[in-house]
């Protein structure tokens, strides 16, 4: 297995195979889901399930198993739930990377952010499933 | 192939080509299966977008971890996963790879009393009386 | 994907109602460039007729909904009626819909029961499969490397960092949740709960029961 190249091993062990690997103590974290969160939950979920059925989690583990390991070690939970999401739509032609950096041009543009989005400030963000007050996010 | 419960199994220590459902730490193997769960469409089609089909038996296999682990302390502890049939062979088969060490079955004392009536044998065959004699020894 | 250094709560407590103060915090916390992407893949999915916003909306009102509290009611049941508890340990899916719960479309249930001399404890090496339609999302540290990584070879280890202690005698069961079934663990019912009703006994089972790491509260501490 020395002579194994990192492809190989990859093939081998995905990076996503942790069962036995060293670990030190589980950080008892708990936080409850944030906006961002729950609607990269939301999404996936309405993606993968009937009547849209657009990809499999099957897919989307698939797609854990081979982004860069640094990705894969970086990423918090979510993004990586979003990076898959945004690999996955593109592998089906759904959506292409230059509407989508259109999209967040045009957001940057117009003045998108954190902050409107939690004031429900943003007409575009409203219309696109934000609810409306924080009160109602934060339910 | 259908598998019984109760009926050791060897997972297979297959290298996959791609999506794989079968942890590294299970393969080479051996475990007990404790129930038949039924006919499932193949992730490691499905996550190729393909259609999964045929459907796969998926078995849920039992292991004692003190032979997954080299240093588990507890012999009481096992574990449970979720295998598909085309990673699972039945124990009787000749397994590609084995993990689990045998159990010597000569203790040293006999294997150096072995040795030692080989170096010692004389090149020329003895006599009848004397080879019966140490056959009825043995 | 390790969980966040944020507070840590030594035991499982209801999603509180009304606002969650953590949430602010953290929302500031996930990089612009992931807001921003997941705002515009929302928008352009929208354009396109693929979802809807009040699809999205309604999904995550569904998800908020899906609580642990869900999993105490089941264990609750199956505490004080037999039948139900042999009907969930043999076909958790119809046992667990026959109360309301409705957990399709999606991956199998199943039910492994917590006993005087086995006890069981639920993890997803390879990914973070949880019985999410019925309890709705996993705690961060379950989805973590170190959860991952140590619950099969360490299990007592890992009960003993979330307070729980069993004793040398008891068998350890760690569930690998490798495929399409979800697993929920039925916990021990705690002594001195002779005569409670299930709405009592719901109170005992927190989601730490429900996923192994931990036992059902004692009435007695």
């Amino acid at each position: 297995m020395s002579a194994a190249t990192p492809i190989m091993k990859s093939r081998i062990r995905a990076q996503n195979d942790l069962g036995g690997e060293p670990a030190g103590p589980v950080d008892r974290d708990t936080h409850e889901p944030t906006l961002f969160e729950k609607r990269v939950d939301a999404v996936f979920r309405l993606l993968v399930e009937p009547p849209v059925a657009l990809f499999t989690v099957d897919a989307q583990r698939r797609v854990f198993e081979t982004v860069p390991p640094e990705v894969y070690k970086t990423y918090k939970y979510y993004e990586l739930w979003l990076e898959s999401i945004r690999l996955l739509l593109i592998e089906k032609g759904v959506l292409a990377q230059a509407e989508i950096d259109a999209k967040i041009a045009a957001f940057e543009r117009s003045g998108a952010s954190p902050a409107l989005e939690r004031s429900g400030a943003s007409p575009a963000l409203d219309r696109a499933g934000a609810p409306a007050t924080p009160a109602a996010a934060h339910r | 192939m259908s598998l019984r419960e109760g009926q050791t199994v060897h997972v297979k220590t297959m290298v996959p080509t791609g999506h794989c459902r079968t942890p590294y730490y299970l393969r080479g193997k051996t475990g007990t299966i404790e129930a038949d769960l039924g006919a499932f469409l193949n992730p490691e089609e499905l996550a190729y977008h393909k259609s999964g089909l045929p459907k796969k038996i998926l078995y849920r296999v039992r292991f004692d971890q003190k032979h997954l682990w080299p240093r588990y302390p507890s012999a009481r502890d096992t574990l449970v996963a979720d295998i598909y049939e085309h990673w699972l062979e039945p124990a009787g088969a000749a397994p590609a790879k084995r993990a689990a060490a045998k159990p010597a079955k000569r203790t040293a004392a006999r294997t150096k009393a072995k040795a030692k009536r080989r170096a010692t044998a004389k090149t020329k065959p003895t006599s009848k009386a004397k080879r019966t004699a140490r056959g009825r020894r043995r | 994907m390790s969980g966040r250094d944020a507070h840590a709560h030594d035991h499982d407590h209801p999603h509180p109602a009304g606002r969650d103060p953590h949430a602010a915090v953290e929302d500031a916390e996930t990089p612009r460039r992931f807001v921003l992407l997941e705002q515009a893949i929302r928008a352009l999915l929208i354009e396109k007729g693929v979802l809807t916003a009040e699809a999205i909306r309604r999904q995550m009102e569904s998800t908020d909904a899906r609580t642990p509290a869900r999993g105490a009611q089941v264990a609750a049941r199956a505490w004080v009626d037999p039948d139900f508890k042999a009907w969930l340990l043999g076909d958790a899916k119809a046992a667990v819909e026959s109360m309301g719960f409705d957990i399709s479309p999606g991956p199998g249930l199943a039910a492994v029961e917590n006993t005087e001399t086995r006890h069981h404890l639920v993890v997803c090496t390879l990914c973070s499969c949880y019985p999410r339609k019925l309890l709705g999302i996993p705690p961060a540290w379950y989805k973590s490397r170190a959860y991952r990584s140590r619950a099969v070879i360490d299990p007592r280890g890992v009960l003993e960092e979330f307070g729980t202690d069993l004793p040398a005698a008891t068998e350890i069961r760690v569930v690998d949740s490798t495929a399409d079934l979800r697993y929920m663990v039925l916990p021990r019912r705690p002594r001195g709960t002779a005569g409670w009703n299930e709405a009592q006994l719901a109170t005992l089972i927190t989601r730490d029961a429900l996923i192994g790491v931990a036992l059902a509260r004692d009435p007695a501490a």
